[in-house]
């Protein structure tokens, strides 16, 4: 009886050996069959047939996304792969050594046209901030939306603060140069961004700022230069650009020139705005201390009643 | 013949360890790739010569030690969709910004932000 027992606990380890093995070795050739049976899904729905090529050691490694947005499948809205690279059959029924492309392609050398390539993203993307993509000037412009953006990485660089003003200097190489003028925006410290005052999706406003103008752009964060104020100094009304250079300049306080001679530029002759200033005599008030704003502090705006009838002085 | 069903035993038993240990690296190498990670960074520098224009948006305007430190935590739950985010950097500087962020892909979410820029 005992015997009996004994023999029927080995032939079950025996049997429990195999089954194990079995199941190691299916899984083991698994990994390297490349028959047309279906292949679980790793990241994204239906991506099995993708994934069982493209796996971490692809030469075009694909499954970064499931650590992003796109790669949250219980977001019943998040893509497949071919959702945007399309269904793609000869590239997956080829028998060549090296497949024909995908039906959209995205990378370097691209056959699929710009504005397929856009449309594939808008399919989503569309409205709220990218409600004027259209007739934008990177649209106008040939620009792709992977021209900034990287879709199958944890870290879309335009999308960090520390790293976007990079990506969008690449092009707009001027502003690079400009911000690390002396007086700038803290934009080399990721405190402020490209995108706080453009949209580069488009907008109504001029230079695709956030707003619908200059002004209204930068008093988002400048608000105590909106007013109301009694005595209003023109231009400070018109465009904060007519005197600031917001991405940087070599005077103090982003000021395209310095005092007098920006001042200079519209308040001409006929008074002591007009001349230059001087070292000594009736003039010297015009050197003191090199600026106009040492007397005219207000100069944003005034409500002070040391201006009445006399609009111009901008004192506090 | 007890000998020879323990050793049968221990053979099953290893092979079961090698094979899900095989089966969990293979697991962990894609959740590597597929899920998101957390990273906590942190070190020291120091700034010789003592200058404000550098110094201008980040408080580094003194000679001295400065620590760095940032952290990037990130979970999902993958049956839900939910995302839970801590983003600091800076932390050790007058720059410091901490971001913390709840979200429910798709259907809601909140965050709370501290974010200081010093100006010189």
């Amino acid at each position: 009886m005992l015997n009996n027992l004994e023999k029927l606990i080995s032939m079950m380890l025996r049997l429990l050996i195999l089954v194990f093995l079995l199941g190691f070795m299916q899984n083991a050739m698994a990994q390297e069959d490349d028959s047309d049976e279906e292949w679980p899904d790793i990241v994204l729905r239906d991506d099995g047939k993708c994934t069982k090529c493209h796996d971490e050691s692809s030469g075009n490694p694909v499954l970064f996304i499931g650590k992003t947005k796109h790669g949250t499948v219980a977001d019943g809205r998040t893509p497949t792969c071919t959702s945007c690279h399309g269904e793609s059959d000869e590239h997956m029924d080829g028998d060549q050594a090296i497949p024909p492309k995908p039906s959209r392609t995205f990378g370097k050398n691209p056959r699929t046209s710009i504005l397929d390539r856009n449309q594939v993203c808008l399919n989503c993307h569309q409205g709220g901030k990218r409600m004027h993509w259209i007739g934008s000037a990177h649209a106008n412009r040939d620009t792709v939306c992977t021209a900034c953006h990287e879709i199958h990485t944890v870290l879309d660089k335009v999308r960090d603060k520390n790293t976007q003003s990079n990506v969008c200097f690449t092009c707009h190489k001027e502003q690079r140069a400009q911000i690390n003028r002396p007086s700038r925006h803290p934009i080399r410290e990721g405190k402020v961004v490209c995108s706080d005052c453009h949209n580069p999706h488009g907008s109504a406003g001029p230079s695709m700022t956030v707003r619908d103008s200059v002004n209204e752009t930068c008093l988002t964060c400048h608000m105590e230069k909106r007013g109301p104020f009694i005595y209003n100094h023109p231009p400070v009304q018109e465009n904060c650009a007519i005197c600031h250079n917001p991405h940087g300049t070599t005077a103090p306080n982003l000021l395209k020139v310095r005092a007098p001679f920006l001042c200079q530029e519209c308040h001409e002759p006929n008074a002591h705005q007009g001349s230059l200033g001087t070292i000594t005599g009736a003039y010297a008030r015009n050197t003191i201390a090199r600026g106009c704003m040492n007397c005219h502090t207000n100069i944003h705006g005034s409500n002070n009643p040391e201006n009445v009838r006399n609009d111009r002085l901008f004192q506090r | 013949m007890k000998t020879h069903i323990f050793s049968q035993a221990k053979i099953g038993a290893v092979l079961l360890i090698m094979a899900n240990s095989v089966l969990a690296e293979q697991d962990h190498s894609i959740q590597q790739f597929t899920k998101p990670q957390s990273t906590v960074n942190f070190g020291a520098g120091y700034l010789f010569n003592e200058n404000t224009r550098f110094g201008q948006y980040s408080g580094l305007r003194d000679q001295g030690a400065y620590g760095i430190f940032n952290v990037d935590i990130s979970r999902r739950n993958d049956d839900t969709g939910t995302w839970f985010k801590v983003i600091g950097r800076n932390l050790d500087y007058q720059n410091r910004d901490i971001r913390l962020e709840h979200s429910r892909q798709g259907n809601q979410g909140y965050f709370f932000e501290f974010n200081q820029t010093p100006q010189y």
